[in-house]
């Protein structure tokens, strides 16, 4: 897993370096490329009319929001 | 979360989850104890996979499951692992090509419409929460995890956001409720998993302002600015050894950032706040066993996109339930949504 370098962090009050630092970086979101649906209800209607089997991700929380 | 960065930003289950399947993701907790038909038909799915049938050391069920839009189950895995992932991805591929040694349909079939409330704010304020460590100022490295959450306010409460007037120095208390919503429910640490919320006790201090530094037209930028310390003691009984667990937890934050309304539409066009501060202790589920701090941590508020994965609700919020059943269960990391937006 990648790491910030401490260098990386901004000094003093500006928002927009420290917001930069904390949200993240292209190459640590490849997972929303996926286009997930977010209702078992809705993948399934979505699979009958494609005809493919629905891919499930369950976790506790929401993968895709905090988990 | 570790299978965000490892499993689901594999290339190769990228594309096979894009392409020969339609993926979805959910709340596992929520729906292995959903008493309606979602629910029924989820454990269906599950017990015939990986996790079936299992009580301890958790009767968890999370995990990814492939199946048919009637309940038949293909395959399924709990896996951080690329290539075990990609496996039985083609397994399920494989079994619905032979179309033999199926299973058995759900015997509940999902409604077209189940429960589940629609709380999104479509013309309120959505904003995507980023939760990550800071460096630490005697150099100890982080591992670099972070996490994300959604906040919610209706339009209105958007709206109470901006001065009356909208003059440069006009200047705004931001009203309680939403002081408190942000400090109970989004100032926590979820860098390594799920916190709990805070009680409302553990509000120490809260205040948040707006000022207006500037007027182009319609466009007012606002500067946010405020400050909130929360700390409590938190105690649970660890499943494991059945031991009373104590620990004195907080968050003492600086809040700062900046935000654009456009007073024609009525909306948020930008909206950049960060909160930054010490946090120390642990709950049961955020696995802070061994970094109790106080260490610098930073959570970032920025608009969320529109995207169905944008509108997930937020970490906090019970949305899964008929109405008459969301304050039956009341949770330290789920609140009813009248205590959400309060």
């Amino acid at each position: 897993m990648a790491t910030h370098a401490s260098a990386d962090i901004p000094p003093g009050d500006d928002h927009r370096a420290l917001i930069e630092y904390i949200r993240p970086r292209p190459d640590e979101t490849r997972w929303r490329e996926i286009p997930w649906q977010t209702d078992i209800r809705d993948a399934c209607r979505i699979a009958v009319e494609t005809g493919k089997p629905v891919f499930l991700w369950a976790m506790n929380g929401n993968p895709l929001g905090c988990t | 979360m570790t299978g965000r960065e490892s499993v689901f930003s594999d290339p190769t289950i990228i594309q096979l989850a894009s392409e020969r399947f339609v993926p979805v993701a959910e709340n596992s907790s929520a729906l292995e104890r959903q008493a309606d038909d979602k629910g029924e038909f989820f454990r269906h799915v599950v017990e015939q996979g990986h996790y079936g049938g299992r009580t301890f050391p958790t009767a968890t069920r999370q995990g990814s499951y492939t199946f048919l839009p009637d309940g038949t189950f293909l395959a399924s895995i709990n896996s951080v692992d690329p290539e075990r992932m990609a496996g039985m991805m083609r397994e399920a591929l494989a079994r619905l090509e032979r179309a033999d040694d199926l299973g058995e349909p759900s015997p509940v079939q999902l409604a077209e419409a189940g429960p589940d409330a629609d709380l999104y704010p479509a013309d309120g304020l959505v904003l995507e929460a980023t939760v990550r460590d800071l460096p630490r100022p005697d150099g100890t490295p982080t591992d670099g995890k972070w996490n994300i959450d959604y906040v919610w306010l209706t339009r209105d409460e958007a709206r109470s956001l901006v001065p009356e007037r909208v003059s440069v120095g006009e200047h705004r208390e931001i009203s309680w409720p939403i002081v408190r919503r942000l400090a109970r429910f989004h100032l926590r640490d979820y860098v390594r998993g799920e916190p709990f919320n805070w009680s409302e006790r553990a509000i120490r201090h809260g205040e948040l302002a707006t000022e207006v530094v500037d007027v182009s037209g319609a466009q007012v930028c606002l500067r946010l600015t405020g400050a909130v310390r929360l700390q409590d003691e938190v105690e649970w009984v660890a499943p494991e050894d059945g031991e009373t667990k104590r620990y004195d937890c907080g968050f003492d934050c600086t809040v700062q950032g900046e935000a654009i309304w456009d007073a024609g539409q009525e909306e948020f066009t930008a909206f950049e706040m960060v909160a930054v501060g010490d946090r120390w202790g642990t709950n049961q589920y955020n696995f802070r066993y061994d970094d109790l701090g106080p260490a610098p941590m930073g959570i970032a508020f920025v608009l969320a996109g529109r995207s169905p994965s944008e509108r997930t609700a937020p970490h906090c919020l019970v949305t899964w339930r008929p109405p008459e059943q969301r304050a039956r269960r009341p949770s330290r990391v789920s609140v009813a949504p009248d205590e959400y937006f309060g």
